[in-house]
């Protein structure tokens, strides 16, 4: 007597009598790769606009010349906290948010490889982000020595100092955790026939971004313990007084943080390697060397840190060794460059607002990378260190780079994570506010620096006025113009247009080919690699 | 993926389990090896130098690394063995060799694929007999687990 029972039919039920049970629940409890994506990539923007409107309060401050708006110790700390939340709170977890949503569905599994740690990896970082904010309430406000914690100077932060490090130990943990989820998955979950070579360029840089993280997240853990235990327990890892070397803690957090650098926009060459090759309707050109290059970049990363520090004081031949070796970098960039110009190339191409913005990005962050080169000439470097033409070249990198990137991705992969197109003529609008206010913004601040404009000060010669008035414009012009891409959004996760399961006309990968949006479970079927 | 492998005298129908893996062991251990080795060669230098307090984050990082890795490959190398003979159903569960076994009754035997009507979770596949159930292939895509379950099915309906 064999009988066979089959309560529901799981072949037909794909797009409506499906998903999620409704509540907080799900959120907090959820293991779900799309659902963690989403949490990553909501968290990501409120983290934007609170870095955001910190950095208009910088920009309102600089608008003109004297003390208007804030006392100097509270701008110090508005420029600590916003490139704190903007690096750790914004550009890094959606990047990681986008890897969740996306590399499970590119490489063709069911979900990551360690559900229940995606889940904690995510929720440490509302509780790491709302201890470091809550910093600026506590005695002696929060930390305002600068993102880089360079001793003996952010020694002197009040009672914040201890939550400031705890915060940025919670931030750590969650990115390793995610660096282990991410690293399991590809490697162990892809599909029957998805060899290394045929990965999607996206999961190949977040691959090697993720092995960049598991190297580096340990010294950045361990370098703000010894700060903490200078402060609190008598160590002198980083005190002369006591026979260490505070030079010391500035080569081991920047053998940390240029390879952070590189964290913030390996993956942006990933996603912008998606997208050219759909709008230009062709194959990316040369994806080996990309894969190559990219591994180059990242092994390059760990041999440049003292660019940052040319004036502290080093010998002749680091100086060169340093110099030649961050030019070097130029050499698997410029590959990269070459090769998405290359795919346009007589291509047959449209403009939608996922291109227009990974347009922007080959050409602005191009210019970040040339600023770049200029700083990476020693001699010269003394002439610009610490001043604005270095905050204009990492913001050129990091916001038409990495932002813009992530913007390009949003609108992008948005119709087929809510089914739903977004409004491309208000896409449009915010890509288009965007590209002129970033530039109005940040542009000038290559002239300041060069003219002397040292950063990190809220009071400044009057010769700089007219170029700081127009740089507040242009913050003024991007900050509001982001609330375009909220509203864009919103209205698309609440409804639009039916998105189809391609949804753009020359998109390939295995995330096309699922539904629009994807069945809470992905893969019911085998996916088949090409 | 589902293999089915030809009878034997003592099994007539056999099926073989596994979950889909992209790496095996050997290349995890290697992937894990090289992780160790590259962040020790930044580590060494910094605890060398006296900032030693580098090395305790890097251990508990490779840790973490080291359990999700084994986590992950553990659980890509399960196996399960459904061997379906005259009287008997033989269920076999493990990696290298068996470490779970069952034995139902075939002539009360039951295929039973249950399936959340939200898809709040993947579907469910037991066999199941006289009070016992035993789950069959958790770590099959739904395609796989429906065909598993059709097939077990026609193969218990088939005459001894």
């Amino acid at each position: 007597m064999s009988t066979a029972s089959h309560t529901t039919d799981h072949a037909t039920d794909h797009d409506h009598d499906h998903g999620p049970a409704r509540g907080l629940s799900r959120w907090l409890l959820t293991t779900n790769h799309k659902d963690i994506g989403t949490l990553y990539l909501l968290f990501s923007l409120l983290m934007f606009f609170i870095g955001g409107a910190m950095a208009l309060v910088i920009r309102a401050e600089l608008f003109q010349p004297g003390l208007q708006i804030v006392d100097p110790y509270f701008f110090n700390q508005m420029t600590t906290l916003h490139a704190l939340v903007m690096i750790f709170g914004a550009v890094m977890p959606a990047f990681v948010g986008l890897a969740n949503w996306l590399l499970p569905m590119m490489v063709g599994a069911p979900d990551m490889a360690l559900p229940r740690m995606n889940n904690w990896s995510f929720w440490i970082m509302p509780f790491a982000f709302t201890l470091l904010l809550s910093t600026l309430f506590m005695p002696g406000g929060g930390p305002a020595g600068g993102w880089t914690l360079y001793p003996p100077l952010v020694l002197q932060t009040g009672s914040a100092f201890p939550f400031v490090i705890l915060a940025i130990h919670m931030m750590g943990a969650s990115s390793i955790m995610g660096a282990i989820n991410i690293i399991a998955t590809i490697l162990n979950l892809r599909a029957p026939g998805m060899t290394l070579m045929k990965m999607p360029l996206f999961v190949w840089t977040w691959l090697i971004t993720a092995f960049l993280l598991i190297a580096v997240m340990p010294v950045l853990a361990g370098t703000v313990t010894m700060l903490l235990t200078d402060k609190f327990f008598g160590t002198s890892f980083f005190s002369a007084a006591g026979g260490g070397d505070p030079v010391m803690f500035q080569h081991i957090f920047w053998f940390f943080g240029h390879p952070e650098v590189y964290i913030m926009i390996l993956p942006a060459f990933g996603v912008i390697s998606q997208i050219i090759p759909t709008f230009a309707r062709k194959p990316l050109f040369g994806y080996a060397s990309m894969v190559y290059a990219t591994a180059s970049i990242a092994f390059l990363s760990f041999i440049v840190w003292a660019h940052h520090m040319f004036t502290v004081g080093m010998p002749l031949a680091g100086e060169l060794f340093f110099m030649y070796a961050t030019m070097l970098i130029a050499v698997p960039t410029g590959v990269k460059v070459f090769n998405w110009v290359s795919t346009m190339w007589r291509g047959a191409m449209t403009f939608e607002t996922p291109m227009l913005f990974a347009i922007a990005f080959v050409i602005l962050f191009t210019i970040g990378g040339f600023s770049g080169l200029m700083l990476a000439i020693a001699p010269a470097d003394f002439q610009y260190q610490d001043t604005y033409f270095v905050v204009a070249h990492f913001h050129y990198v990091l916001v038409p780079g990495a932002v813009f990137s992530i913007m390009a991705a949003a609108y992008y992969w948005l119709p087929k994570w809510t089914g739903h197109m977004y409004n491309e003529k208000l896409g449009k609008l915010h890509f288009w506010l965007s590209v002129i206010g970033v530039n109005v913004l940040f542009f000038p601040q290559h002239f300041l620096g060069l003219a002397g404009m040292p950063r990190r000060i809220p009071d400044y010669a009057l010769q700089f006025t007219e170029f700081n008035m127009v740089s507040t414009v242009g913050a003024f012009l991007f900050g509001f113009s982001q609330l375009f891409f909220l509203y864009n959004v919103i209205q698309t996760i609440r409804g639009g247009a039916k998105a189809t399961d391609q949804v753009w006309e020359g998109a390939e990968g295995l995330e096309w080919t699922l539904s629009s949006p994807p069945p809470y479970h992905t893969f019911t079927t085998a996916p088949e690699i090409k | 993926m589902v293999a089915v492998e030809s009878g034997t005298a003592e099994c007539q129908y056999c099926y073989v389990l596994r979950p889909n893996r992209s790496l095996s062991w050997r290349q995890n251990l290697g992937v894990f090896g090289g992780l160790c080795l590259v962040t020790l060669m930044l580590v060494a230098p910094l605890v060398a130098m006296g900032f030693w307090l580098v090395l305790p984050f890097a251990g508990l990082e490779l840790l973490a690394v080291g359990i999700g890795l084994y986590y992950v490959t553990c659980r890509c190398h399960e196996c399960e063995v459904i061997c379906v003979a005259a009287d008997s159903i033989r269920i076999e569960r493990g990696r290298r060799r068996p470490q779970q076994s069952w034995v139902l009754t075939r002539h009360w035997a039951r295929v039973v694929l249950t399936g959340c009507p939200r898809q709040w979770y993947p579907s469910r596949l037991q066999i199941r007999a006289q009070g016992r159930a035993v789950e069959v292939g958790r770590f099959l895509i739904e395609e796989e687990r429906c065909e598993l379950a059709r097939e077990l099915t026609r193969c218990l309906r088939a005459n001894p």
